[in-house]
């Protein structure tokens, strides 16, 4: 048995380095490139440089300070607003999604029965129904010119509550079987293409007057990362047995309290795990940030765009700076939670 | 069928030695238990036998051919596991056809010999069920004709009742004896269970912590144990110990109980033995449970004198603990012998059914 | 019990506010622009696009818009192809994994950094890598030791293989954990059993870790395959959909329309023709997921949420 294993057993070895080797040479490519002086930006055959010769940090400070007219253009200094910037949005960004989320995922989880399927045709029904119920109220809303001020805004809103709650009512009485789900409309949220409400969003954003502000981009990027903080912690919380809840309330603590002093700390770690999950998505983010950002309060991956989008000549290094300081905490974090990847991915579909 | 030999069988587990210096025979067409407490390294020895481990020094020969090398499954051994492991993603009929289905057996010829095991079994009707939704009882029937369909030479078999319910497992067991006479099957039977061992092997291997203390017929390793361990695994109630040291006097032994005053002679044959041995003076001496009498009076018979510490009336008979000196011993007595705790007791019993052993190598001095 | 239920609309409330105020009234006012002939440059705010009633025209534009359509072909194109390869790279890895050898620990970690790196960086990084005068080119002039000077991006055909390449080096980690995952929970005991009534690998692999692992295999193709869809941050930093619209995926089509061309009503029909196809398709595969996602009418909660 022994001579066969050690050939297999090597084989799969080389195999796995190749692999890997594979996968890891584009981001060696950028961390090299990042350390490489002027001198050694080449990328063409015969004068590459495969590994920096004269490693040096020139690239970070181009990139980090203050540099007009060579490199950057006019009215951006340098990449640390935009590094600000993506701090604050996504940290803003994941407290929000982790307030929203995490109440309604210890909602789902203690007051929700799984009852099997929902029809696929059923959910569909009930949004289609809704928009078309909706629609000529938000005509006649614009017709009376009151969808422009807030309170058009507002009134519409709780009407759309109003009529989704009769709605659900209606499909109760007619369909016996479960007509609808929070759990599931979350799910929904993430079939959209973002590009496909973007438009009207940016629209509303700036009726609001909140284009290009970090509390702006902070609200979207809650919103839209709201259903991994659900999925996540719900699957969190199913671990905690129901008894403590019980065994609390029985004690004499209220639903609130048993909420906060019994059950959450026991997730301690299932939340921490879920905000770097939602830290890294909201710092990867490109799209919505392009939209709606603009001189103020970009984001390093807009910045970045900028940079190769503006440049003419090749200035590798300094791009290659700062997209190593873009992926550094996403690094750092997802190895940190590399345990609940998995879970966080498919909406807690697949536990590990 | 086939025979198994292993020789010197070893197997090692990083710094931990699971089985060592093992040899063991069965012959072709025997039914053979590998009995012992949990950790004793048995299933390992199957798993080696079955090819599933590899030994770490030693061989496996089946009917004199080295098997060592010989990957699992090409080895023709059926093996049933604890857990069953039946395909649950898969009908019954999909699971007892399986392994004739790797082998590329053509479909009407399957279907023939699914029909055969599953009447032998008894488990026709459920061919079109999943095998995922059945009780545990046809599971373990499912696992069994699976292993049964190839025709292996060799059956082993993991604790493979230990999961199923008293009544179906004594109704199992009969009905795997009988089939292993009919068709004289090569069987080697892991199990804890004493009672399982002595009522269906031909041939019991009493293994502990890596080793093979004893392998021999049921009524060997019953008569005729080699160490305090195999005395004490087999039989229940367990043998009584009792520790003594050895007085000669007047030209005669006497065997002097350790924490009491008793005192035992011994025929010459067993004097010599203990006079010329080397060893311990520290002896004990074993004798069972049933083959202890007690009365209320003395008689002429009466070796020890004690009194009833405690009693279990177990029905059918009684089991009486007496206290002589400060050894508490058991007895079998009848199920009306109901004495009241304190009450002297007198105990007798034939010389021959005692066992002496060496106090602290605790190997057998016949 | 009113307490109860009261605590646990408080719970969900919030989240439901803030969803159907993100995202019903949005939807809204891109079907009602969308209904309309109305762009900015039009004039009047948004509000106003009813002077511009068009009974849905644009709907019809969008049937009959080639460039469309293209994109949506070309969208499940890469996707198909990506999340394929994806797939089968990630179930092999998975194998290589399976059991133990020396520095595994360091290779799974490097193993897993490229799906963490941030879309728009990757982006970045494989523009560089496919110039013509760029690393990957000059790798293969060493193993040829030849001039390798392919342009990738300004050839279609190339383009469409870079874009492929940078999405799987992107996403294969991904799968590459949930195929391990389910390859760890197989039990173990049932390939034994397999093993020792003479099974081969493939025919274990075929009858056995297939099958079990199907359910799984199924969820990550589904989950994948969605979150491929909405491709753009690569695409843009890579070939912006070029050449011409080689790239031009349907996210970046909506873009352009609506940025670099302006129409605002048509982008908005655009968007919500994509969104309608979306949803069914969407909807119909995420039926495997429904099992443990599926909630029933909230018991303590009563009818006051929205279920």
């Amino acid at each position: 048995m022994a001579k066969p294993g050690i050939w297999r057993a090597a084989l799969r070895y080389v195999l796995i380095i190749i692999v890997v080797g594979v996968f890891t040479f584009p981001t060696y490519w950028m961390v090299t490139m990042a350390f490489k002086p002027r001198a050694e930006w080449s990328t063409a055959a015969g004068t590459i440089y495969w590994v920096p010769q004269n490693p040096t940090l020139e690239n970070f400070a181009t990139v980090l300070t203050e540099y007009q007219g060579q490199f950057f253009r006019a009215n951006q200094s340098s990449a640390v607003p935009s590094i600000r910037s993506s701090i604050i949005v996504s940290v803003g960004g994941t407290l929000f999604a982790l307030l929203l989320g995490t109440l309604a995922a210890y909602g789902l989880s203690r007051f929700t029965l799984e009852t099997g399927d929902l029809p696929w045709y059923i959910a569909l029904g009930r949004l289609g129904a809704l928009v078309v119920v909706l629609l000529p109220f938000m005509v006649l809303w614009a017709y009376l010119g009151i969808i422009r001020y807030w309170y058009g805004i507002v009134t519409f809103t709780f009407l759309g509550i109003a009529a989704d709650q009769l709605i659900g009512r209606l499909l109760a009485r007619y369909y016996k079987g479960p007509a609808g789900s929070l759990a599931f409309s979350i799910l929904q949220l993430r079939m959209f293409p973002p590009m496909a409400i973007l438009i009207p969003l940016m629209i509303m954003w700036s009726a609001f007057r909140l284009v290009d502000t970090w509390y702006g981009l902070v609200a979207v990027y809650g919103v839209v990362t709201f259903p991994f903080v659900v999925w996540l912690m719900k699957s969190f919380f199913d671990e905690v047995p129901r008894e403590l809840d019980e065994a609390a309330i029985v004690d004499g603590s209220s639903n609130w309290g048993a909420f906060i002093k019994v059950v959450l700390p026991l997730v301690k770690g299932g939340l921490a795990s879920t905000a770097l999950f939602v830290f890294i998505l909201n710092w990867s983010d490109f799209l919505v940030a392009l939209l709606l950002t603009n001189r103020d309060w970009p984001t390093i991956p807009v910045f970045l765009n900028t940079l190769v989008s503006s440049e003419i000549g090749a200035q590798h290094g300094p791009k290659a700076a700062l997209g190593l300081l873009a992926v550094i905490p996403p690094v750092v974090f997802g190895l940190i939670i590399q345990r609940y990847l998995v879970r966080g991915l498919t909406f807690g579909a697949i536990k590990k | 069928m086939a025979s198994i030999r292993l020789e010197k069988l070893r197997k090692e587990f990083g710094e931990l030695v699971a089985v060592e210096g093992l040899d063991l025979k069965v012959a072709d067409g025997q039914f053979a238990a590998l009995l012992g407490p949990s950790g004793c390294g048995k299933t390992t020895t199957m798993n080696m036998i079955a090819g599933l481990e590899v030994p770490t020094s030693g061989d496996v020969y089946f009917d004199e051919r080295r098997m060592t090398d010989v990957p699992p499954g090409k080895r023709g051994v059926g093996f049933v596991f604890q857990n069953y492991a039946i395909f649950t993603h898969m009908s019954v009929y999909e699971n007892l056809g399986f392994g004739l289905k790797v082998r590329g057996c053509p479909e009407a010829e399957m279907r023939r010999q699914v029909a055969k095991i599953a009447e032998l079994l008894q488990i026709g009707p459920m061919l079109p069920m999943n095998a995922g939704r059945l009780s545990v009882n046809d599971m373990q029937k499912v696992a069994l004709g699976r292993s049964m369909i190839t025709n292996p030479g060799i059956f082993l078999l993991d604790e493979p009742f230990s999961n199923l319910d008293a009544a179906f497992r004594a109704y199992m067991r009969g009905e795997l004896k009988r089939i292993q006479r009919e068709v004289k099957q090569t069987m080697v039977y892991v199990t804890h269970d004493q009672i399982e061992a002595m009522s269906m092997a031909d041939q019991i291997a009493v293994m502990s912590c890596g080793q093979l203390y004893q392998s021999g017929t049921p009524d060997e390793v019953y008569n005729r144990p080699v160490n305090i361990f195999v005395a004490r695994f087999i039989g229940s109630p367990n043998m009584n110990f009792v520790r003594c040291t050895y007085q000669a006097e007047d030209g005669r032994g006497f065997l002097a109980q350790k924490n009491g005053d008793a005192r035992l002679p011994v025929d010459d044959r067993r004097r010599r033995l203990l006079e010329e041995r080397r060893g311990s003076p520290d002896l004990i001496l074993g004798i069972r449970p049933e083959h202890l009498h007690v009365h209320p009076q003395e008689t002429p018979a009466t070796l020890w004198r004690g009194v009833a510490y405690a009693m279990e009336p177990l029905g059918p008979k009684t089991i009486v603990h007496v206290q002589v000196g400060r050894d508490v011993v058991q007895v079998i007595a009848p199920a009306d012998y109901r004495p009241r705790v304190g009450e002297p007791q007198a105990l007798a019993f034939d010389l021959e059914y005692m066992h002496i052993f060496d106090g602290s190598s605790q190997d057998v001095i016949r | 019990m009113n307490n109860t239920r009261t605590f646990a609309a408080s719970l969900t409330m919030p989240a439901q506010v803030v969803l159907l105020f993100i995202i019903m009234f949005p939807l809204l006012a891109e079907v009602y622009i969308s209904l309309t002939a109305w762009t900015p440059t039009r004039g009047g705010n948004w509000t106003q696009a009813y002077q511009f009633w068009d009974w849905g025209r644009n709907y019809l534009d969008v049937f009959q818009d080639i460039a469309f359509w293209q994109a949506m072909g070309r969208t499940f194109l890469i996707v198909g192809v990506a999340v394929g390869l994806e797939f089968v790279l990630g179930l092999g890895l998975a194998f290589l994994f399976m059991d133990e050898f020396p520095g595994k620990r360091i290779f799974y970690a490097l193993m897993l950094v490229p799906m963490m790196i941030v879309p728009a960086v990757a982006g970045y990084v494989f523009w560089l890598f496919f110039q013509s005068n760029g690393p990957l080119n000059a790798i293969v002039s060493l193993l040829i030791r030849g001039p390798f000077t392919v342009t990738w991006l300004s050839t279609d055909f190339t383009a469409m293989i870079a874009v492929i390449i940078a999405e799987v080096w992107e996403w294969t980690p991904l799968m590459f954990l949930i195929m391990l995952s389910g390859l760890v929970g197989l039990p173990e005991e049932q390939m034994r059993a397999a093993t020792m009534l003479g099974a081969s690998f493939w025919q274990k692999f075929r009858y056995l870790m297939l099958p079990m692992l199907k359910p799984i295999i199924v969820i990550a193709l589904v989950i994948r395959g969605m979150e491929a869809v909405k491709i753009f941050d690569m695409i843009y930093l890579m070939t912006t959909g070029g050449p011409a619209q080689a790239t031009e995926t349907i996210s970046i089509y909506m873009y352009k329309v609506a940025f670099q061309q302006v129409r605002w009503s048509y982008s908005a029909a655009a968007a919500m023709t994509v969104l309608a196809i979306m949803t069914i398709i969407a909807s119909y595969a995420l039926r495997p997921l429904q099992a443990p996602a599926a909630a029933g009418p909230a018991q303590a909660a009563g009818p006051n949420s929205m279920e």
